[in-house]
């Protein structure tokens, strides 16, 4: 989550060898870090057909306690898991 | 007339908590209550999540015992994907644990359970904190205190990547190996953390129990119950924190059972009360025989005294002199007295710093071989450790994703809470006498449950289904408009 939160924990987890998960929430700059995190996963997803793309996403379980951990109520799901599932498909 | 004294909220220990005490016609007291008002859920929203967040999620428990859980939820991740670990990454989770437990139990003892004896039960509230303790222990010492914490701290940061939250477990070993310098700072900490030890202990010693009136308070009846004590023991029947079996003693001081942790349900059950969210734990195979002592109830207790009633002894040698001088004392084995638990404590600590030093040397430490990867369908698995304040079970079960479909957690505080609920009501009918009651007198009985080190935030992580809510709506004025309770 690194690249979409805010830093300032001079990066433990990762010189922990263990993978960011964003606690620190939000940077500014940014409208929604959850959807960042999961555009730039998506951007690394190597197919075109949709149903591919949907096949490989559905192997992420439980986006939104992976992508908002720290930050769902103050994300554009405003705290409603449920929407996520609608716009998985988008993603 | 009926009167009823609330003590909200109690302080100097994790979490939140109230004590309750119902006075009768002559102002003694008829029941003191130990109540936990507050509410976590985190067996609830574990549901869904993968297994191997939840060493991260479970650390969310508590601040102050964020590596118990951890530990305790890695060595659940182990089980779960049937894999052992290679023995250099058991053994850095256990330098770390060692770390963790001297640094811990110095917090209770100097911060939380300190200022009651080193400042005195009823000296003035104000003093007794741990400023209090620094004054009479003067400035040198403090230093002391506070350098060895931060030095081991930053050793958990090392190893475990985060001191509060630690991030270093996972399914089969951890996430990184020590260097060679690494391992040279750690054998310079637990040396110091050794002399650090034996000189709490002397401090034990001096402000303690040379003073009379402390021990007649330490071995009276008014903090003495006879129960049932459980501790993870090694082989050998030594106390240990990281591995082993569980061992229950009788009242008389005699095994009960020894069984292996995954075995822990059939052994151990929960009992409700509608005062409390606390769930109380008693012994299955004797039963729930209500707040009563002997070998008929199944209350028992948990944390230092009971982890070295359980066991046979100490696994380090200068930790080995001070639990027979401890026994010796006290007049054999099991000791009953509730606030012997501080100097249980302290034997511990010792304890903890000289399995640290041993680990700290041992030249497979900085062995980079730290992790096997699992290649099983998970299902089930149960890790089970000592925290600081007593046994700690995570169980979980998952789909063949290794998605969390059930997480049940038993926490040292749940085992412990029956044992400290008759510990406040014991301690206020002994001190609460005829409607008399000032600060230093309800001190006397927060002492019965701090001797204990509760942690009401590791302790009321369940759901218990609906929970009692009053809802008052207000108009702009202020005026109510509807309250609605359930």
């Amino acid at each position: 989550m690194g690249p979409s939160t805010r830093s300032g924990c001079e990066a433990a987890c990762i010189v922990g060898n263990m993978p960011c998960t964003g606690c620190l929430g939000p940077t500014s700059g940014i409208l929604d870090a959850g959807a960042k995190a999961i555009g730039a996963v998506a951007s690394c997803v190597d197919a075109t057909d949709p149903q591919e793309i949907a096949r490989r996403l559905d192997r992420i379980v439980d986006l939104p306690g992976t992508f908002y951990r720290y930050s769902l109520p103050s994300s554009l799901l405003h705290g409603r898991p449920e929407r996520s599932k609608q716009t998985e498909g988008n993603v | 007339m009926n009167r009823q004294i609330t003590i909200d909220p109690i302080t100097r220990l994790e979490g939140h908590g109230k004590i309750n005490v119902f006075l009768d016609d002559k102002g003694n007291v008829e029941r003191a209550y130990f109540q936990i008002p507050e509410l976590r859920g985190f067996e609830k929203f574990a549901e869904g999540r993968p297994a191997e967040d939840m060493p991260q999620i479970t650390s969310r428990i508590c601040g102050v015992c964020p590596t118990a859980h951890h530990m305790a939820s890695t060595k659940a991740l182990d089980d779960l994907y049937k894999v052992d670990p290679p023995s250099p990454a058991k053994k850095i989770r256990e330098l770390v644990y060692s770390t963790f437990f001297v640094e811990d139990h110095a917090l209770h003892f100097y911060f939380l359970g300190g200022p009651d004896f080193v400042v005195g039960p009823t000296a003035d509230k104000g003093q007794r904190n741990i400023l209090g303790v620094l004054g009479k222990v003067g400035l040198e010492i403090g230093k002391e205190v506070i350098g060895v914490r931060q030095q081991l701290r930053e050793l958990i940061t090392l190893a475990a990547g985060k001191v509060i939250h630690p991030v270093f477990g996972v399914p089969g070993g951890i996430s990184k190996p020590l260097r060679e310098n690494d391992q040279d700072r750690f054998i310079s900490a637990a040396d110091r953390a050794v002399k650090f030890g034996e000189f709490s202990l002397q401090v034990f010693e001096d402000v303690v129990l040379k003073n009379k009136q402390y021990v007649e308070k330490i071995v009276s009846d008014a903090y003495t119950h006879k129960t049932y004590y459980m501790g993870m023991v090694d082989q050998n029947n030594k106390v240990n924190f990281y591995d082993g079996q569980l061992r229950v003693v009788g009242p008389n001081g005699r095994e009960y059972a020894k069984f292996k942790s995954q075995d822990y349900l059939q052994h151990i059950a929960e009992h409700v009360e509608p005062w409390s969210y606390m769930k109380f734990c008693f012994l299955k195979n004797v039963g729930w025989n209500g707040f009563s002592d002997g070998e008929r109830s199944g209350v028992y207790a948990v944390a230092p005294l009971a982890r070295l009633n359980a066991a046979d002894g100490m696994a380090t040698p200068k930790a080995q002199q001070a639990y027979e001088r401890f026994y010796s004392t006290l007049g054999g084995k099991p000791v009953h007295h509730t606030l012997a638990n501080h100097w249980a404590r302290l034997v511990e600590l010792l304890y903890a710093a000289e399995r640290m030093r041993e680990l700290a040397h041992d030249p497979e430490i900085i062995d980079p071989n730290v992790r096997i990867i699992p290649d099983t369908v998970p299902k089930e698995g149960i890790g089970v450790v000592e925290a600081p304040r007593g046994t700690l079970v995570h169980h979980y079960r998952t789909d063949e994703r290794g998605v969390i479909t059930m997480a049940n957690l038993i926490v040292a505080t749940q085992n412990n809470a029956a044992r400290i609920a008759m510990s406040v009501d014991k301690a206020a009918r002994n001190v609460i006498k005829n409607g008399q009651v000032n600060d230093g007198l309800l001190n006397l009985v927060e002492m019965a449950f701090r001797a204990y080190d509760p942690c009401h935030g590791c302790g009321t992580h369940a759901l218990p289904g609906n929970m009692p809510l009053t809802v008052t709506m207000y108009d702009p004025r202020g005026n109510i408009v509807e309250t609605i309770t359930r």
